[in-house]
């Protein structure tokens, strides 16, 4: 009986310490960033409001986002960013780079920008964009689950969510967004 | 002359308070509403205590919903379909996270178990000396 006992709770707390070991281990994997765990593909971006914004002074030709997206014909890729963001300077030397190698496929979104503070940031860094408003009223920013700027989606043609990088493309997201593209471009 | 303006004063005053209140419905919804939805960008925070820039956002989005005659289900899916089940503070009840759930009580009993073996036996181990 006393033998049958002390195995029971040998037996049972060793399937508890194992289980909370094994919650632990996962949980409190540093490669496993909190920031992204929100950030899957699984949400389903709500393009209804996609293309309404205030266009940027100058850059007013590139005004559509719904033509630019039609012109693109395959997959896209939509970028928030903004002038007050240090993080968007970083990734923006490979955002030129990007829409030099793929024209008319990156659309970008100003987030929580002066108009025309994202059109002085664009003219002086340059604009990478093949169609670019500000996003007024954040209506994009939620329909996209937006956590913060810079945050890059990449669509197939159909509009499904392929990858989503929840920072600057630099570093790891920078490969996990290039495999991304090229996925979706075959 | 002078009584008349003075009903007509209180009837006013009347019907602004009226619409203050059918206003205010909308409003306590709103609220119960920050608080059930997390700020996405904050650690542990609901969008009622932060005050990021999203979750400016957020909140009014939950306003724009509600002027839009959307029940309270209707804006939590509105925010789970764009963020994902952590978007809500009470993450919802389903097989991922029975652990999350119940974890917690059936660690409990199993401590109350093991405590209540070792009174039990230390009592009898007493009874037995004695």
């Amino acid at each position: 009986m006393r033998i049958a006992l002390r195995l029971a709770i040998i037996v049972l707390g060793t399937v508890l310490i194992l289980l909370i070991g094994s919650l632990l281990w996962f949980g409190l994997n540093p490669q496993r960033s909190p920031a992204s765990f929100p950030t899957s593909t699984a949400i389903a971006p709500d393009f209804s409001a996609f293309g309404q914004g205030t266009p940027l002074p100058g850059y007013e030709d590139a005004a559509d986002v719904l033509a630019a997206r039609r012109a693109a014909e395959g997959p896209f890729v939509v970028n928030f960013f903004a002038s007050w963001c240090q993080p968007c300077r970083l990734e923006h030397p490979y955002l030129l780079e990007f829409s030099a190698a793929n024209p008319g496929a990156l659309i970008g979104l100003a987030y929580r920008d002066d108009p025309i503070d994202a059109a002085t940031y664009l003219t002086n860094d340059g604009n990478p964009y093949a169609a670019v408003i500000a996003d007024t009223g954040s209506t994009n920013a939620l329909n996209f689950g937006l956590t913060g700027v810079p945050e890059t989606y990449v669509f197939g043609a159909d509009g499904t969510l392929l990858f989503r990088s929840p920072g600057p493309l630099i570093g790891a997201l920078k490969t996990q967004f290039i495999d991304a593209w090229e996925a979706a471009s075959q | 002359m002078m009584r008349r303006t003075l009903l007509s004063l209180f009837a006013l005053l009347f019907a602004s308070t009226v619409s203050a209140h059918a206003q205010s419905i909308g409003e306590v919804r709103a609220k119960a509403l920050f608080n059930e939805l997390r700020c996405v960008v904050c650690a542990g925070q609901s969008i009622a205590e932060s005050n990021a820039e999203l979750a400016q956002d957020m909140r009014e989005q939950v306003v724009l919903l509600i002027n839009d005659n959307r029940s309270d289900a209707e804006i939590r899916d509105w925010f789970v379909q764009r963020y994902g089940d952590a978007v809500l503070m009470n993450p919802p009840l389903k097989p991922l996270t029975f652990a999350l759930w119940f974890g917690p009580v059936l660690i409990f009993l199993f401590g109350m178990a093991v405590t209540g073996l070792v009174l039990l036996r230390g009592r009898a181990r007493l009874r037995n000396k004695s």
